[in-house]
């Protein structure tokens, strides 16, 4: 029997008017982007600053974004539940909803970066088992199904609970009803539950290492300076659980605000989170140096030009901030239990975030500027890259998009597991008696 | 009054200067190619301190007999500032009493741009032309160049071997001079790479004083033979999709088995707990 004041702290409830604006305006840029890809498909991808030289450029940082931050589904969930790291059970939920999210953007986003939109089926007819972009399709597709399931199966008991709550319109009742699929605790029920779980948190380890693997793939298997490295699938997956778990902390500070939830996410919580992120930063770091260290101890001639403009020219003022702001800094201030307190750590993942999207667009820019062949007779301006206000449109459309997609799942889908979390409380209280 | 005087004087000068005619330096060169002869005329002219090529500017041409000018034709200038033109058939063109030609190439009635010509004088020659290759493939290029009007030898020209490739002549010689006779031999030790049955066009670019540049190309079997790279037919890396290697289909399709049947499996387990009874 499951505590009804923990059902009513938990259940999903309508959103008041902050929740409404905070949807409206999510929708509203959503819907400039969607109208800024219709002229895209109109007109091509003329209307974005990529050129014969820099032909990926902000959609692609963003797909490389989208498929990091969904990595946290396997981390807080899978890797951190079969570690017996119970603390983590009211966060599964959100980094569950955060991975669906992000997966089914980042596959998305690869369809706004194509010129041809009406020739994806053509991927599929006509494409190679050979190429890296083919298992880059296969990967992201059994990862969006691992992560829709490993999001359902915690929820099943959850639905159950959720049919006989009332105050909610018929249909959304219907719809818990017919997604509870007769739930009801059986010893059976809890055996196949539990195994499935199981199972799901297993598997979505490798297949999340082999979409973020496969994803740095695409460009390690180039000649090309600053891809052409041993250690970008490494360096890639560590960088992934960084902005997830930083993508983690800032909306479990959120939701926790906006629906009260201090009882249940703790400041032990962020606490544990904190240092985790520390951990993870410091992983991620490492990898950096040997991503930059190692070529410029060579020095060949074409990765001296990339990692000059990098370290002390173009993009220098970019890269000391996202590795001063995105990587050091969290190092440092986090070591001190006062800046791993809710609002400072909230603040500090915030920056985590933004400054790896703009590591993931310092992966993919520079690199296309400076090709191993030269490409001739094309104009001047083509050798720099500078997105135009439609492509920034277009890939603020897909981050809202993104946002909308939890802000659903969190208006309908209690935000923490209550039937996990009960089974937990239970646990431990009679650990304690 | 006084004051009437200048400012129409000053008007005046600047009517002047607003119709004033640039001036258009002309160039004009001969090239014959394996008896397809062309005139090229380049047009710049001056804007502020240096000289612009002239885009668009149409140029005629002319070929003059003992003082009679025949025109030939007309070539607009590219960016490049460059007009050219075919002459055609040269075995019909007339040479004058001493053995040549004159081209002329003409700007005329152009707006915003002065008359002007552009005259040279060539004289036509013939190239002999014999590859003999040794038993032991070694190559000898023999060039033997005379005047068309009179077979005297063409001494003292510039001449260069190559081998014709898809972009641009591939040079296989320093430049070179002919001897007394008009001629120069060339010697080459080691075959060439050829199309497929082993040929390569030899080429010779002379260039005489009053010549033109004279190019004139033979296809000869000195070429190894070019075998086709058919690996993109057989099982690779880089073969399409039906020709996939036969490691990349087995294992990574093992993997996706195994991970789709195992997601298969739960979908069974959903279905088991949907008919659980309690």
């Amino acid at each position: 029997m499951i505590d009804s004041n923990l059902v009513n702290d938990l259940k999903p409830r309508p959103f008041g008017l902050w929740g409404r604006i905070w949807t409206v305006v999510l929708v509203i840029m959503t819907l400039i982007g969607i109208w800024a890809y219709y002229r895209q498909i109109q007109d091509g991808l003329v209307i974005t600053g990529m050129r014969d030289y820099a032909f990926w450029g902000i959609y692609i940082s963003n797909f490389v974004f989208f498929v990091a931050i969904s990595l946290v589904g396997s981390l807080v969930t899978a890797i951190l539940r079969l570690s017996g790291a119970e603390w983590s059970i009211p966060l599964t939920r959100i980094s569950e909803i955060i991975a669906v999210a992000a997966i089914i953007m980042a596959g998305l986003t690869i369809i706004v970066d194509m010129g041809r939109p009406d020739r994806l089926m053509n991927l599929f007819i006509h494409g190679r088992l050979q190429s890296p972009i083919i298992w880059d399709v296969i990967v992201i597709t059994t990862y969006l199904f691992i992560s829709l399931m490993l999001l359902y199966f915690p929820l099943i008991p959850d639905f159950a609970i959720l049919k006989n709550e009332k105050g909610n319109p018929g249909w959304i009742q219907k719809g818990y009803k017919r997604l509870a699929i007769n739930w009801n605790g059986s010893k059976l029920q809890e055996k196949l539950h539990q195994r499935g779980i199981f199972i799901l948190s297993v598997l979505i380890i490798p297949v999340a290492f082999g979409i973020h693997t496969v994803t740095s793939w695409l460009f390690a298997t180039t000649f090309r300076p600053g891809w052409d490295s041993t250690n970008f699938g490494a360096y890639f997956v560590s960088g992934a659980f960084v902005v997830g778990a930083g993508g983690v902390i800032a909306a479990m500070y959120l939701l926790r605000r906006h629906y009260q939830l201090e009882k249940y996410i703790t400041d032990e919580h962020f606490n544990k989170m904190g240092k985790l992120l520390v951990m993870l930063c410091l992983v991620y770091l490492y990898f950096n140096l040997n991503e930059y260290l190692i070529p410029a101890f060579k020095l060949k001639k074409e990765e001296e030009i990339h990692i000059y403009s990098m370290l002390f020219g173009h993009y220098a003022p970019l890269f000391w901030s996202v590795i001063g702001f995105g990587l050091v800094m969290p190092v440092i201030l986090l070591l001190f239990r006062k800046w791993r307190r809710p609002f400072p750590l909230f603040v500090i993942s915030v920056i985590v975030v933004i400054t790896s999207w703009w590591k993931r667009y310092l992966i993919v820019t520079p690199t296309l500027l400076h090709p191993s062949m030269p490409i001739q007779g094309v104009p001047e301006s083509w050798a720099g890259y500078s997105p135009t206000w439609m492509e920034w449109a277009i890939t603020l459309g897909t981050l809202t998009m993104a946002l909308l997609i939890i802000t659903i799942l969190v208006r309908f889908l209690p935000i923490i597991p209550i039937q996990e979390f009960s089974d937990h409380m239970k646990k431990t209280s009679s650990h304690e008696s | 009054m006084k004051a009437r005087i200048l400012i129409f004087l000053v008007l005046i000068s600047f009517t002047v200067e607003a119709q004033e005619e640039a001036t258009v330096r002309l160039s004009l060169s001969y090239k014959m190619e394996n008896q397809e002869a062309f005139l090229t005329a380049k047009a710049r002219t001056r804007v502020g301190r240096r000289y612009e090529n002239i885009h668009g500017l149409g140029i005629l041409f002319y070929t003059v007999i003992d003082g009679d000018k025949k025109l030939l034709g007309d070539s607009n200038t590219n960016h490049s500032g460059e007009a050219t033109m075919s002459i055609g058939d040269i075995s019909t063109l007339e040479y004058d009493s001493m053995g040549m030609w004159h081209f002329v190439a003409s700007v005329e009635n152009k707006d915003g741009f002065r008359d002007v010509d552009e005259e040279i004088s060539i004289t036509p020659i013939k190239i002999d032309f014999k590859v003999e290759i040794s038993e032991d493939s070694v190559a000898s290029v023999r060039v033997q160049s005379r005047k068309s009007m009179d077979n005297g030898p063409v001494s003292e020209a510039e001449v260069r071997l190559y081998v014709s490739r898809y972009f641009a002549p591939h040079w296989l010689s320093e430049i070179e001079f002919t001897d007394d006779n008009g001629e120069f031999e060339f010697s080459l030790e080691e075959m060439l790479p050829g199309d497929l049955d082993g040929l390569v066009t030899l080429g010779i670019r002379l260039e005489g004083d009053d010549t033109g540049a004279v190019f004139h190309e033979e296809k000869v079997n000195y070429g190894i033979p070019y075998e086709p790279d058919t690996s993109f037919d057989e099982r690779s890396m880089w073969a399409p999709a039906n020709k996939t290697p036969l490691w990349l289909l087995v294992f990574p399709n093992l993997i996706i088995l195994g991970v789709w049947g195992t997601l298969i499996y739960l979908v069974y387990y959903l279905y088991l707990i949907s008919r659980s009874k309690q």
